[in-house]
């Protein structure tokens, strides 16, 4: 025999998870905080601007959350800003040695046609990796 | 139907739904995560980002097969398609530095090769230009000394190193006066010449004719002419092959002196006979100017 109650769990369980009791997730929202305010800051916020935007406003609805005590969503909204960020900052990352490498492969065609006529250049100091 | 049995309906209803419920953002990011994973470039380069990937798509299988929320699906597979996107660009980013790497590298061996060539091009250089001097070096000893042979056979013709060749000079001495026979002693000095000249097989000979300005510009040049011929006539005699020996003559053209004293005028009246270098032939030398 089903009891109201029974019932009530039953389908809070099968329908929405994130009706059950929680902690709040304070590491994470911590977490959340420092990885939006890096991209925010580095030159990630100008090569992918509308990723960064998207993990802010993630963030600020993960506050809200936070605010009207909705854990399971907070919890979600953090977790997906950390995501974003970082995949913005890998982006980024990625492009950029992808452009200096053009350009070094351009100086190295330079490089090799000038060195069959005579005068070569004198620098041998390696191109630097950018960090 | 009464309460209870319509509720069994409606949990039947929603667990016959929850079991057919396909996720498209799972199927999604399963599709993306196994071609990531399939990559042996993304596997190699970044294996925990993928790693990361995949406990991201398990939780959210896992939570399609529990009937899990939608929005709980949706956001597990959402994470999971932004961590094989992360996977990706590290191993992107890998991939542009190990290439920075081997493009350090060429670019240090074509520095380097371009400089051992250059090195290897200046040593070349140094030890062509080494040889030519010393190549003149040992040919302008062997001409000095072989001026200095034929100078001490001639005691009274001077020997001297010409642009053309040896030159020896036959002063007016050894011609009867205005004429064009050679006295004894010029015969003597001649027939040393034609022995000296043998010395030299195959080396072509020149003789010039040379007078003062006293006189008709036609009788000097008449005179100059036979003068080397007679000289030629010795030579031939004395075993030096005619068709190796041009004569010429040159009047009062190309004096060496002044025509204003006595001295110079005797200086003027001179046979040149010059043993050419090798290769160079009589035919080839023709004096045009005041240039000797």
């Amino acid at each position: 025999m089903m009891t109201q109650r029974n019932f009530l769990i039953l389908a809070c369980g099968t329908i929405a998870i994130g009706c059950m009791r929680q902690s709040p997730p304070t590491d994470l929202m911590a977490k959340a905080e420092v990885s939006v305010r890096e991209v925010e800051q580095t030159e990630t916020a100008q090569a992918a601007p509308l990723e960064v935007r998207t993990a802010r406003e993630k963030l600020d609805q993960a506050k809200e959350a936070m605010g009207g005590k909705k854990y399971g969503t907070a919890k979600m909204m953090a977790e997906q800003a950390i995501v974003d960020a970082e995949a913005a900052k890998t982006k980024t990352q990625a492009d950029k040695t992808q452009r200096t490498n053009d350009e070094v492969k351009k100086s190295m065609e330079t490089l090799r046609r000038e060195t069959q006529r005579p005068g070569v250049p004198s620098d041998a100091a390696p191109v630097r990796r950018p960090h | 139907m009464n309460r209870k049995n319509a509720l069994i309906a409606v949990l039947a209803l929603a667990l016959l739904a929850g079991c057919a419920h396909r996720y498209e953002s799972l199927d999604r990011a399963k599709k993306n995560y196994e071609s990531a994973a399939a990559d042996p470039e993304v596997a190699k380069n970044a294996p925990v980002a993928l790693h990361e990937a995949r406990q991201s798509l398990t939780a959210a299988e896992k939570a399609a097969r529990e009937r899990g929320a939608a929005r709980e699906v949706d956001h597990l597979s959402y994470l999971a398609e932004k961590k094989v996107e992360i996977a990706r660009n590290q191993s992107s980013q890998k991939r542009n530095e190990e290439e920075l790497g081997r493009i350090n590298q060429d670019r240090q061996s074509i520095l380097i090769d371009a400089r051992t060539r250059e090195a290897r091009d200046a040593n070349a250089r140094a030890a062509e230009l080494e040889n030519r001097a010393k190549t003149a070096e040992a040919q302008s000893a062997q001409s000095s000394q072989k001026l200095a042979d034929i100078q001490r056979q001639l005691d009274d013709m001077k020997a001297a190193e010409t642009e053309f060749g040896t030159q020896v000079t036959l002063k007016d001495m050894m011609f009867e006066t205005g004429k064009a026979e050679l006295t004894p002693g010029g015969v003597r000095n001649v027939e040393k010449l034609a022995g000296i000249i043998n010395k030299n097989p195959g080396q072509e000979v020149l003789i010039e004719g040379h007078t003062d300005s006293t006189g008709s510009a036609a009788l000097n040049q008449r005179l100059s002419e036979r003068r080397a011929e007679t000289v030629k006539g010795l030579l031939t005699q004395g075993g030096v092959p005619a068709d190796k020996v041009t004569t010429r003559g040159y009047g009062k053209n190309f004096p060496v002196a002044s025509n204003g004293n006595s001295a110079g005028r005797q200086q003027n009246r001179r046979v040149e006979v010059t043993i050419l270098n090798e290769g160079k032939s009589g035919k080839d030398v023709e004096r045009k100017s005041g240039n000797m």
